[in-house]
């Protein structure tokens, strides 16, 4: 490669956008006096996420195309994904204010790494290259232990940085490790080559046990397995969820809305086009590891752990980290479903919509727990948010809405969120082409999937309710700064919106199944059957499907 | 089908909204009438707007024909995931129509006389905005055209309820009165929403008109193929609706609901939204007539309901307890009609019993308003001199809820049990029927003794009043009263507009509502043929239960000022035994009643712990105190074990590869 | 592998040539050993003991200096070799490189990371 395009950049732009802001606000950051409030950092920084957000939208194209050689994939996948990482961004930064002002930690290298590591994501999810992948992972990742331990002089904080540091580096180490068995195999790091050669006919013979050492392991299949679980401790999916929850609870609470918002969606885009990629074959049969198998397991324990262990949780956020683990589930289970053909379109809408509800309601619950953190300590108990809802009418009533959202329930984006990953989940389960083993245990996810949904609503709405019993413990002289009642503002609105009119998203994520899928799986009959989502449809004239070939 | 697009809807749904989001915005800035008159009004022209919806509907060609004639209006797209197309779509048809009118017209009474009894209240906008909050839910729970929107609705009104029971929330126990009622409807809506996955499973649509195009369309060979799992949705949604309208197991909070502003229980808590259940039966009749199982169920489930919490309400103590089981009661008797194939009969039961429930609700909220708080009708009595029209209203609320003849629960109650005489071999098992129509009766006897209970312990007799209640003693305003009046001409005549067939006079109910259910209406009219003479001996049967419960009452407690333990020395023998023959309300009285008049905890043990965490939720609650917590210890800080736990994790990964299980 | 004859050639000579450094110094080498001398490392650092012991987080600060200076080396030296075929483009993204690491050093300067004290 010699040289590059303005199309180049062009493709590239938010990440741009995003890596000069957050140097603006390094420079800014230096050049001011020490006693100087960091506020309007916040909102150059929002500023800033809002405007890739933006440009990711404008940009988006309509065809995909591959830019810098082969290295990025410039597509609506990435376009989507950035913005709503940018937005979660942005709302972070307008939550953080107050807090980093009431814990002395009010520095702008704060809202700098912020950028970077929305930067980081949106080159991540732009891979096509495990070079390009693993430059943006770390970009976030080393961007994210940073703000995790963000709160120096706290042991609870350092401690959360160390454990995520460590597991992060663990998982790090697996990908690249992954990858080395991918690139010794087939001598590239493109996606393109790795998944030509993967396929190739004679693939099977010589990818079965050039070396002859371990017998019984086939190599390309390790490579993958082992890059898998490098974005399961990632994305904090069971059993590799360990860190998550001493993590998400040590860092400043806004941050955290953060880490495991935006973070986790990121991993599952770039987890969507490695394997509706490189790893698949041509009509997604299980998928050339049968990485559908795995990642249902995965699915199952992160539901199961996830929903159960919140339940128990005492204080909120540890409550809401661990229903992250279970959040993780849910977009895994979407994966399970991108293996079966019927179901793959649905599958990518229904994890659009599923990751942006998620990363934007989870911004926002964060930011308002955050604002009601008096005296250097967090609002945290459960006694210590009563009356929240009572005392700050508004702030309860969005924090409510985010956690509604989280359970699933109407009028929030989780419901509709939920719904559409469900019965994706279930239509897979029916796929023609899936293998019966497949079929029943995707069906039975479904159906136990949404009972623990349910159990996981429990512990949400038991927060809910402390916010609206009893005495109020919340001081009452508190007023929310403007950028968090902005942020908030922001967080509330797209998560009303998506949940009542989720069709432009779901369009959205129609846009991205269309130019990620191959397009033999786009051929398949059952991705013409969706109408046409601008017309209004015509309910009444619904035809019922044919009872008896459903395998109920 | 004959379906009109019509501008109506969407007025008739925004409007009391608009009212909700304009007092809840800026109510607490306006002066209190005005509040008031904002709630009022949004109610006021919302029921206009429905008799014009109505009318229209009403002129409509082709409403005889099979497939019923309705309004319908397309607002937007909601969900369009692959097959499943849920849009904001309102229908409007005979059955949303009395729905409409009931819960806009009720609502809009009890609007009115809200602003006399909540007068005083510091919340007074915020009341009204939660109130026509609620009438908006449930009209889009009434007006939706697909399950999906039905369940938001379903879901906004138990919200609401929560919101209204929880109003005054400085008092714990009304807090936890509030999050009791909203967790035993949760668990009641968790039914109802894997109900209706299952049924998108079978029928492939959530949409109502596509459900019934299906369900009729269904071949027999089709329907024994779908028998289990249909039974099985069918009753999902059943369960749902014990939650929503509190039938056996899930009744537990309403009596407790009674919490909330008493107007409040009268809309919300005994007209309306705990009628949601019997709507949805109705609403989707054409699935349950294909599950007798299913209705068998709901039949004894109801009659075991209405007899229970008869029994229970001849003990209570607190007027409005009283009512609450009354109502929970009277529910029972609508399942009993829609388990029993009577849909008509149900849904005329539900509007006849709305305006006298409601009359009593409101009426109950006069005494309490007129005795400055005071619930307990052992220290009331002799009220009748001084509260002329709060008594007069009284007394025709209990006389039409008891089917004095003539009165609007005579026709509805009546249609009930013939439904039960009649149509008892669409049950499950035929030898079931047997059973039920004496017990309905029991049932409608046992509504008529414990309303004149009430009516002569509050009423009538000498003054038990404290001090304090005396000396404020007053009727209430003339904005209380007129809305009294209202119902109580409307509970004396409502019941003309269902004359039985059998007078010869037009059924004008029935025949309004004929299209919606007349996949029932067929089934049962062809297996049983027109109705026979012994209807005479049914109406015969159901007056003499009404009456002789009067006349046992009157004996029991009218008889002027007789203390309970004067009545008990002066019939002895009766006295013990009624109390053996209602063994089962002794029973009641030591486990559950007597359990309630203290709060006792062995409610919240049995009922709370036993039945809501364990059984209801599934064991979700148990599972995750001890699996939650045993993953939880696992969490115990220690990096080296984070990280050799990520490392079997991998080693299972491999070994998955390893043996060839990933490879399909 | 004839190629890479040349390069075993200096590969040998390499050692050959530190090996007789070495060997002279050792041979015909002045020594006036005294404790400090004696040690392994020169510049203090014990040898032996707690690897646990406290070091001051200035030296980090130095030593991430120079990490990122040392790499800017290892990335410019081959653009710089081909600079000519990249042309423009090349220098475009070499300054922007060059410009993100002075933003890093004014960050660092501004910061109080240059100085000891």
């Amino acid at each position: 490669m010699i040289g590059f395009t303005s199309a180049d950049l062009l493709g590239l732009l938010p990440a741009l956008l995003l890596v000069l802001a957050g140097m603006a606000v390094l420079l800014l950051e230096v050049f001011q006096r020490a006693s100087f409030p960091r506020t309007h950092l916040a909102y150059v920084t929002a500023l800033a996420a809002l405007a890739a957000a933006g440009v990711s939208y404008l940009i988006a194209p309509a065809e995909p195309q591959t830019l810098w050689g082969g290295m990025v994939r410039f597509d609506a996948l990435g376009c989507v994904i950035t913005a709503f990482t940018a937005v979660a961004c942005a709302i972070t930064a307008l939550g953080s204010t107050r807090y980093l002002e009431e814990l002395e930690i009010d520095r702008g290298e704060y809202y700098a790494l912020l950028l970077f590591a929305t930067a980081g994501m949106s080159v991540m999810v732009s891979a096509n290259d495990f070079v390009v992948l693993f430059l943006g992972l770390e970009m976030a990742a080393v961007a994210m232990y940073a703000l995790t331990a963000y709160q120096r002089r706290s042991n609870l904080s350092s401690e959360a940085g160390f454990k995520y540091f460590l597991l992060g580096a663990l998982g790090s180490a697996l990908l690249v490790y992954g990858v080395a068995f991918l690139t010794g195999l087939t001598g590239s790091t493109g996606y393109d080559e790795i998944g030509a050669a993967l396929r190739a006919p004679d693939a099977a013979r010589h990818f079965a046990n050039p070396t002859g050492v371990v017998p019984f392991l086939p190599l390309p299949l390790v490579g993958m397995a082992l890059i898998f679980v490098a974005f399961l401790i990632k994305m904090a999916a069971a059993p590799f969820h360990m860190w998550a929850p001493d993590a998400y609870s040590g860092a400043p609470t806004p941050t955290t809305g953060f880490l495991s918002g935006a973070g986790k969606i990121a991993g599952v885009a770039a987890l969507f086009r490695l394997f509706a990629g490189p790893f698949a074959t041509p009509d997604l049969s299980g998928g050339l590891a049968g990485w559908t198998t795995l990642a249902f397991f995965a699915a199952v324990a992160s539901i199961v752990v996830g929903n159960l262990v919140a339940l128990t949780q005492k204080r909120v956020r540890r409550m809401l980290a661990w229903s992250s683990v279970a959040h993780a589930g849910y977009l895994l289970l979407a994966l399970c479903a991108l293996g079966v053909k019927e179901a793959a379109a649905g599958s990518i809408r229904a994890v659009i919509l599923y990751g942006a509800a998620y990363a934007i309601a989870n911004a926002g619950a964060f930011i308002v727990l955050a604002a009601f953190g008096r005296d250097k300590a967090e609002a945290d108990t459960l006694d210590e948010l009563s009356g929240l809802g009572r005392k700050h009418p508004a702030m309860g009533l969005a924090l409510s809405l985010f956690l509604i959202s989280a359970a699933g329930l109407p009028p929030a984006a989780g419901f509709v969120a939920k719904l559409s990953l469900f019965s994706t989940a279930f239509a897979a389960g029916e796929g023609a082409a899936t293998p019966a083993y497949c079929a029943e245990m995707l069906q039975w996810l479904a159906v136990g999937g949404l009972v623990l949904s349910v159990a996981g609503g429990l512990a949400y709405l038991r927060v809910i309710a402390h916010l609206y019993g009893r005495d109020a413990h919340v001081r009452v002289d508190y007023r929310p700064h403007p950028a968090t009642t902005l942020g908030v503002a922001i967080a509330a609105v797209l998560t009303l919106w998506m949940g009542l009119m989720p069709g432009r998203v779901l369009v959205w994520g129609g846009n991205v199944a269309k130019q990620l899928l191959p397009a033999e799986v786009q051929a398949a009959p059952a991705e013409v059957a969706p109408a046409a989502p601008t017309e209004a449809p015509k309910a009444i004239e619904v035809v019922p499907l044919p009872t008896a070939e459903l395998p109920l | 089908m004959n379906t009109v697009a019509t501008g109506l809807l969407a007025p008739l749904l925004l409007l009391p909204l608009a009212g909700a989001v304009l007092n809840g915005a800026v109510g607490r800035f306006l002066p209190k009438s005005l509040s008031a008159a904002i709630g009022i009004l949004s109610i006021g022209a919302a029921f206009v707007v429905a008799l014009l919806a109505t009318l229209q509907l009403h002129g409509l060609p082709g409403a005889e024909a099979y497939g019923a004639a309705a309004l319908t209006q397309d607002l937007a797209e909601w969900i369009n995931v692959g097959p499943l197309v849920a849009s904001w779509a309102l229908h409007f048809d005979a059955v949303t129509a009395i729905m409409s009118l009931v819960i806009t017209g009720v609502g809009l009474l009890i609007h009115l006389y809200s602003a006399g009894y909540m007068h005083d209240d510091e919340g007074l906008a915020k009341y009204f905005a939660y109130l026509n909050l609620f009438v908006a839910a449930m009209l889009s729970l009434v007006l939706a055209d697909n399950l999906v929107l039905l369940f938001l609705g379903w879901e906004g009104v138990g919200l609401v309820s929560w919101l209204l029971i929880g109003f005054w929330y400085k008092d714990a126990e009304k807090v936890d009165a509030a999050n009791k009622a909203f967790i035993a409807n949760r668990v009641g809506d968790l039914a109802l929403m894997l109900g209706v996955f299952l049924l998108f499973g079978l029928a492939g649509t959530v949409h109502i008109g596509g459900l019934r195009d299906w369900a009729s369309h269904m071949s027999p060979e089709q329907l024994t193929a779908a028998g289990t799992l249909l039974t099985a949705s069918t009753l999902l949604l059943f369960i749902g609706c014990t939650g929503k309208s509190a039938q056996i197991p899930l009744y537990v909070w309403l009596p407790d609901a009674m919490a909330g502003p008493t107007p409040v229980s009268a809309l919300i808590h005994a007209a309306t939204m705990v009628t949601a259940g019997i709507y949805l039966m109705v609403r989707l009749n054409f699935l349950f007539i294909l599950t007798p199982f299913t209705l068998s169920v709901v039949a004894v489930i109801g009659l075991l309901t209405a007899l229970m919490a008869g029994a229970i309400g001849l003990v209570q103590n607190d007027i409005k307890k009283v009512l609450a089981y009354s109502t929970i009661s009277q529910l029972g008797f609508m399942f009993l009609a829609a388990g029993v194939a009577a849909p008509a009969a149900a849904m005329f039961h539900l509007v006849t019993h709305a305006f006298f429930k409601a009359l009593l609700f409101l009426g109950s909220g006069s005494v309490i308003h007129a005795l400055s708080g005071e619930q307990d009708i052992r220290r009331m009595g002799g009220l009748g001199q001084v509260l002329p029209s709060t008594s007069k209203t009284f007394l025709i609320g209990c006389l039409a809820i008891a089917g004095f003849p003539l009165t609007a629960g005579f026709f509805s109650k009546d249609e009930i049990l013939w439904g039960v005489l009649n149509n008892q071999q669409v049950l499950g098992s035929p030898g079931l029927s047997a059973v039920l129509f004496p017990l309905a009766l029991f049932a409608a006897f046992l509504t008529a003794l414990y309303m004149f209970r009430l009516y002569f312990t509050v009423f009538a007799g000498e003054q038990r009043l404290t001090d304090e209640a005396k000396s404020h003693l007053h009727e209430s305003p003339a904005i209380m009263t007129g809305p009294l009046w209202v119902l109580a001409i409307l509970s004396l005549v409502a019941g003309f507009a269902g004359l039985p067939h059998f007078t010869g006079l037009h059924n004008h109910f029935h025949h309004f509502i004929a299209p919606v259910i007349a996949p029932t209406e067929a089934l049962v009219r062809s297996v049983y043929g027109p109705e026979s003479g012994a209807i005479w001996g049914c109406v015969g049967a159901g007056t003499a239960a009404g009456l002789s419960g009067m006349g046992l009452a009157f004996v029991l407690w009218g008889r002027g000022g007789e203390t309970p333990a004067r009545l008990a020395a002066a019939w002895p023998r009766l006295h013990a035994l009624v109390l053996n023959k209602f063994y089962i309300d002794e029973l009641y009285a030591l486990t559950f009643g007597k359990a309630l008049q203290v709060k006792s905890r062995v409610y919240d043990l049995f009922v709370d712990n036993l039945v809501i965490d364990t059984v209801a939720v599934g064991g979700a609650g148990w599972l995750s105190t001890f699996s939650g917590q045993l993953i939880g210890r696992l969490q115990n800080g220690n990096l080296q074990r984070y990280i050799t736990i990520a490392f079997i994790g991998l080693a299972f990964v491999l070994f998955l590869i390893a043996r060839g299980g990933v490879t399909p | 592998m004839v190629d890479y004859g040349a390069l075993f050639v200096l590969f040998l000579f390499g050692i050959a040539l530190a090996g007789t450094i070495v060997a002279m110094a050792t041979l015909f080498g002045k020594k006036l050993p005294n404790r400090y001398k004696k040690q392994v490392y020169e510049a203090g650092s014990e040898p032996l003991g707690d690897a646990r012991i406290r070091i001051n987080v200035k030296f980090y600060m130095v030593a991430i200096s120079f990490v990122m200076f040392d790499l800017e080396t290892v990335f410019l030296m081959p653009w710089a070799i081909v600079a000519k075929e990249f042309g423009g483009a090349g220098l475009a993204a070499a300054m922007f490189f060059v410009g993100v690491l002075v933003v890093g050093l004014i960050y660092e300067w501004r910061k109080g990371g240059l100085e000891w004290e």
